[in-house]
């Protein structure tokens, strides 16, 4: 690699420079966000505000980021550049369970209705051969399977919630074509990110088991096996999963490590729903998970980006990564026990917290989550995706669950 | 044997504590090797500030580093006479620095940019250090930790080798076991030398959490200089840990203190495997007495 290559000095800075650019400082709310980051003030550990202060933030900006497009989907996010961007099909997949528990936990049908808004949304623009299509709607309509896997998930709880069958058919089509293309040896290479297999495709073998479990249809739960197995065969001894990241070349990003420990421990709590922890694909989870856990707590930061051997590449924060590892060790501390997993958690919970603008007037900052911190870092920079909100309100709802469950049997109020 | 301390500059109380536990076991510290306050490079307050937010910087300004630089160069005490360490803890506070404790004693004390550096090592050398007291450093590497004849000696405010890391006393609680403070030689891993002695403390009488690691704390000093007398007099033999036997923790977030509080508040007593484990010897020990009766009769 030369200086002035695709990967050089060069070409790095130049895109830094265009990506400053494009941020738009001389807009007030602008100009206030890059300071705030720039001088790292945030709310300082433990003067967060409560769980559900910042739960109905992040969840009135994914009604922002719903209703800023027209169709019912959720706007992929909000860039300080161009602003909103278009519908998302694999983000709006998963997001719509979020609505779901939330409007479990609110009581309010608002967000229910939403999530039915966005189910529909997803059933028009299911591809013809069953699968979904990569990038936003705006980008030429190509079938991905990893997005398909996403938006399995909305499906299959859009069934479980309306009865509809509808939703379950588009599931088992898009089931379908997942099987159809998968390789012989478990893994997909066609129909991916650069035409390679990824260690990251936990996350779609996770869906096709709760397809099965909804079917019955013993192909989803093979080619699930199938594919897990194969990332099985990617660990090393320290537990780090080798092609965990989008590329071969670049360092992993948090996002997708933590996609391939949570589609193993999912994977795992469901097929030994009993005994979690006995299931190698549990184990595996929680291998990783405690590598993370380490260098969370020696370091106190969790970087965006690690080496195999969980060296932190980066001085950045990925925050989706962040919320989607702290999940992670709240279900290994639900099914295990080991409160050190809660411990952490809470602590990344907190952090994030910490980095959520509460007060800023600019409707599409307020309560998001960026996918950087600070705003520059590498992974989403000047950018607040969908996901990282999403993930976050899933991370508080559960930290939420275990903690009121923790003081009840400690008998704390 | 020479005994010497390794601390932190601005760490008076626990230093001073260990002093003085020392002296109570008719010891005298041979030196004094500490860490200096970090000097705010604008890199390192930049990285920190990243990583740990502005405000938590600025606030530990005003507590640590900075207040002590000054007072390491402070002016001595006029006393005629020589006070023990535990005269200049009132209170519970440190009234004097380490480095006013240690001209006034006549302990030569260095300080170093890091601990783990070769100005450490020439130092302990210098000093023929026997024994080194670690008085709540970070982690130390090899190279200091083979300069000592005998071993490097740690105090650890839980029971290993089940409880390693941070915040061992909340964790023991937290996991219901009992409370304790174990003294090991310290090697290149986190708690994982070979333990010397081991304690266990009724906290039942502590009601809250800074009542039980003030009691913890006097106790794991007092242990310690018993623990450095006991290796000059060769009455302690070393029983190594075994890796799997126990887990590192880390430091307790609030929401998991609040339970340990109020555990504490209702007048803690453990509940885990270790009294099961005191139970079943009881058992074992009263089946014995009643075999040997039976013999008898």
């Amino acid at each position: 690699m030369t200086a002035l290559g695709p990967g050089g000095a060069f070409a790095t800075t130049a895109r830094n420079l265009r990506d400053f650019m494009q941020f738009r400082i001389y807009r007030p709310a602008h100009l206030r966000i890059g300071l705030q980051d720039f001088f790292d003030l945030r709310a300082p550990a433990g003067a967060v505000q409560s769980n559900s202060i910042h739960l109905q933030q992040a969840m009135d900006w994914l009604c922002r980021a719903q209703d800023a497009t027209s169709d019912g989907g959720v706007s992929a996010r909000y860039r300080l550049s161009k602003g909103w961007a278009a519908s998302y099909p694999e983000t709006t997949g998963y997001i719509i369970p979020t609505f779901f528990d939330y409007a479990d936990l609110t009581q309010d049908k608002n967000y229910r209705q939403r999530a039915i808004r966005m189910a529909d949304w997803l059933l028009s623009v299911q591809l013809a051969g069953g699968a979904f299509p990569a990038h936003d709607i705006s980008a030429p309509r190509e079938p991905r399977v990893f997005n398909t896997g996403q938006a399995l998930f909305g499906l299959l709880r859009a069934f479980r919630e309306t009865g509809n069958d509808a939703y379950l058919n588009a599931a088992s089509r898009a089931g379908d074509w997942l099987v159809s293309v998968q390789n012989e040896n478990g893994t997909w290479s066609r129909f991916e990110y650069h035409q390679r297999p990824h260690a990251y495709h936990s996350e779609v073998a996770w869906p096709l088991l709760e397809l099965f479990q909804m079917t019955q249809k013993p192909v989803y739960r093979d080619a699930a096996v199938k594919n897990l197995d194969w990332i099985l065969s990617l660990q090393q001894p320290n537990g780090w999963f080798d092609q965990c990241g989008f590329k071969e070349d670049q360092a992993p990003y948090l996002h997708t490590i933590a996609y391939t420990i949570n589609g193993l421990l999912e994977s795992g709590a469901l097929l030994q729903p009993d005994q979690p922890l006995d299931n190698a694909y549990m184990q595996a989870a929680r291998l990783a998970s405690e590598a993370l856990l380490h260098r969370f707590e020696i370091r106190h930061f969790m970087a965006g980006q690690f080496d195999r051997n969980w060296k932190a590449t980066v001085s950045y924060s990925c925050l989706t990564g962040n919320m989607q590892t702290s999940i992670n060790w709240l279900r290994l501390y639900e099914a295990g026990g080991d409160i050190r997993f809660l411990n952490g958690a809470l602590k990344l919970n907190d952090f994030v917290k910490s980095t959520q603008d509460l007060h800023i007037n600019h409707p599409a900052i307020r309560g998001g989550i960026k996918g950087s911190h600070p705003l520059w870092g590498r992974y989403i920079r000047y950018s607040y995706p969908n996901w990282a909100a999403k993930f976050f309100v899933d991370a508080l709802m559960l930290e939420d669950k275990l903690v009121a469950e923790l003081y009840q049997r400690e008998g704390v109020a | 044997m020479n005994i010497v301390v390794l601390c932190k500059s601005w760490n008076h109380k626990k230093v001073l504590e260990i002093l003085a536990a020392l002296r109570q076991q008719q010891l005298r510290a041979r030196g004094i090797v500490a860490l200096a306050p970090e000097k705010p490079v604008f890199s390192s307050l930049l990285r920190k500030m990243r990583e740990r937010g502005a405000k938590k910087i600025l606030q530990s300004f005003s507590s640590n580093g900075q207040a002590d630089s000054s007072r390491l160069n402070g002016v001595m005490p006029t006393a005629n006479d020589h006070p023990s360490a535990h005269d200049h803890l009132k209170n519970g506070q440190a009234q004097m620095t380490i480095a006013e404790y240690a001209e006034l004693h006549q302990i030569e004390m260095v300080v170093v940019r890091d601990l783990n550096g070769d100005e450490s090592v020439a130092a302990l050398k210098r000093m023929n250090t026997g024994i080194l007291l670690l008085g709540g450093v970070p982690i130390i590497r090899a190279n200091v930790l083979a300069v000592p004849e005998v071993c490097a000696l740690n105090v650890h405010m839980a029971l290993l080798p089940k409880f390693r890391g941070m915040n061992v006393a909340e964790w023991s609680i937290l996991s219901g076991a009992a409370v304790g403070v174990t003294v090991h030689q310290v090697d290149p891993g986190v708690d994982t030398g070979a333990i010397l002695y081991r304690e266990t403390i009724d906290v039942a009488d502590c009601p809250s959490l800074a009542a039980m690691r003030a009691k913890v704390s006097r106790q794991q000093h007092q242990v310690l200089a018993k623990c450095a007398r006991g290796l000059i007099e060769k009455k302690l033999s070393p029983e190594l840990q075994k890796k799997e036997d126990g887990r590192q923790f880390y430091l307790m977030h609030d929401k998991l203190k609040k339970i340990v509080e109020h555990k504490l508040s209702k007048g803690y007593k453990p509940t885990g495997p270790r009294d099961l484990l005191g139970f079943f010897s009881a058992l074992l020990k009263f089946a014995l007495e009643v075999e040997a009766f039976l013999v008898f009769v």
